[in-house]
């Protein structure tokens, strides 16, 4: 080709008979492969399938809701209560005076009795 | 080229073709001896598992030529047959083109897949070493052993041509089929088929005379 006819027709002969004999020696096991695949399942032997998974798992939330709406609406009778645990650690408080026996109770709950104390000490210091 | 390729396969001059021996691309030769109408009706009569049967070694041949691979070979060769059955109703006459079409646009959707996936994964020089099946069963091994040296070196040869031009040479001088179901199978015009052939010729002749 292109001016030289001759060599590229030998090249042609020489691949081709190289490609021949390539060919017929292809391996038996490789040449049983070169088939079409096979054409895949029908699709109805799977759909069912997610169908029955779905409903499976609507039923047990069904069920589930259903079992935790019957326990919050029927609540049944508990045990009473019972006090709060006390710690055995736990610092005991000092006992709270009497506040009919403290003298300067008075004085530590209403500190207006100072303001009004003020008040009339200057008054009294004048005179 | 001339030398020890030439020397293991003597040519007869008028290198004779194998007449029926794949009857799907029978009408696609440019030379085919027979009439076609003989052709015609020879392959109406064909089925597409002979069509099919008929193709597949070669189909594998050139398919492990683009990917380098034996089981990417086998999967796209697999993939184009399986797609050809939806094309079972078309006329016997056009299985070839589309045969050859669906074939290599399989093999090009391998190539790119596998340039993103794996590309950067194995070594050119691993997938060719994988890629050489060969039946030695024969009454000669030797000849066998030479036959086998002679499709190495052609294959690396072909590999290194641009892949417009390896196709171009496979389907237009292996496969014999003509310029314009090549042109077809390409999706390119026939000019283009013309130069690409030119050109690979040129490359192969400049490769192979390395190997002596």
């Amino acid at each position: 080709m292109n001016g030289e006819p001759d060599t590229g027709d030998r090249i042609d002969r020489i691949a081709r008979a190289i490609h021949a004999e390539a060919v017929e020696r292809v391996p038996a096991d490789v040449l049983a492969r070169l088939r079409p695949r096979t054409p895949p399942a029908p699709a109805r032997s799977w759909r069912p399938a997610p169908v029955l998974g779905w409903s499976l798992a609507s039923a047990c939330a069904a069920a589930l809701v259903w079992a935790v709406g019957t326990q919050a609406l029927v609540a049944p009778e508990g045990p009473p209560d019972q006090p709060a645990p006390v710690l055995a650690d736990a610092p005991v408080e000092a006992e709270a005076p009497d506040p009919w026996e403290d003298p300067l109770i008075t004085f530590d709950e209403d500190p207006d009795l100072f303001v009004w104390l003020a008040a009339d000490a200057r008054p009294l210091a004048m005179e | 080229m001339d030398g020890n390729l030439a020397r293991q396969h003597p040519l007869p001059p008028a290198a004779p073709r194998r007449v029926g021996r794949r009857v799907g691309v029978k009408l696609a030769r440019m030379d085919a001896p027979r009439s076609a109408a003989t052709s015609t009706v020879e392959q109406e009569d064909q089925t597409l598992e002979d069509f099919l049967a008929s193709v597949r070694g070669r189909a594998f041949r050139f398919a492990e030529l683009g990917l380098r691979n034996r089981d990417d070979a086998l999967d796209a060769v697999q993939d184009a047959m399986t797609r050809m059955l939806g094309y079972a109703d078309r006329p016997p006459q056009e299985w070839t083109a589309l045969f050859w079409t669906v074939l290599r646009s399989r093999i090009i959707d391998i190539q790119r897949r596998r340039t993103f996936r794996l590309g950067w994964m194995t070594s050119s020089d691993e997938r060719e070493a994988e890629s050489l099946d060969w039946a030695d069963a024969g009454p000669d091994p030797s000849r066998a052993h030479d036959g086998r040296e002679a499709w190495a070196r052609l294959s690396a040869a072909l590999r290194e041509l641009p892949r417009r031009q390896r196709e171009a040479f496979t389907l237009r001088v292996l496969e014999e089929l003509d310029v314009a179901t090549t042109a077809k199978v390409m999706g390119c015009s026939e000019g283009s088929v013309k130069t690409h052939l030119s050109r690979a010729r040129g490359a192969l002749q400049r490769q192979l005379e390395e190997f002596q």
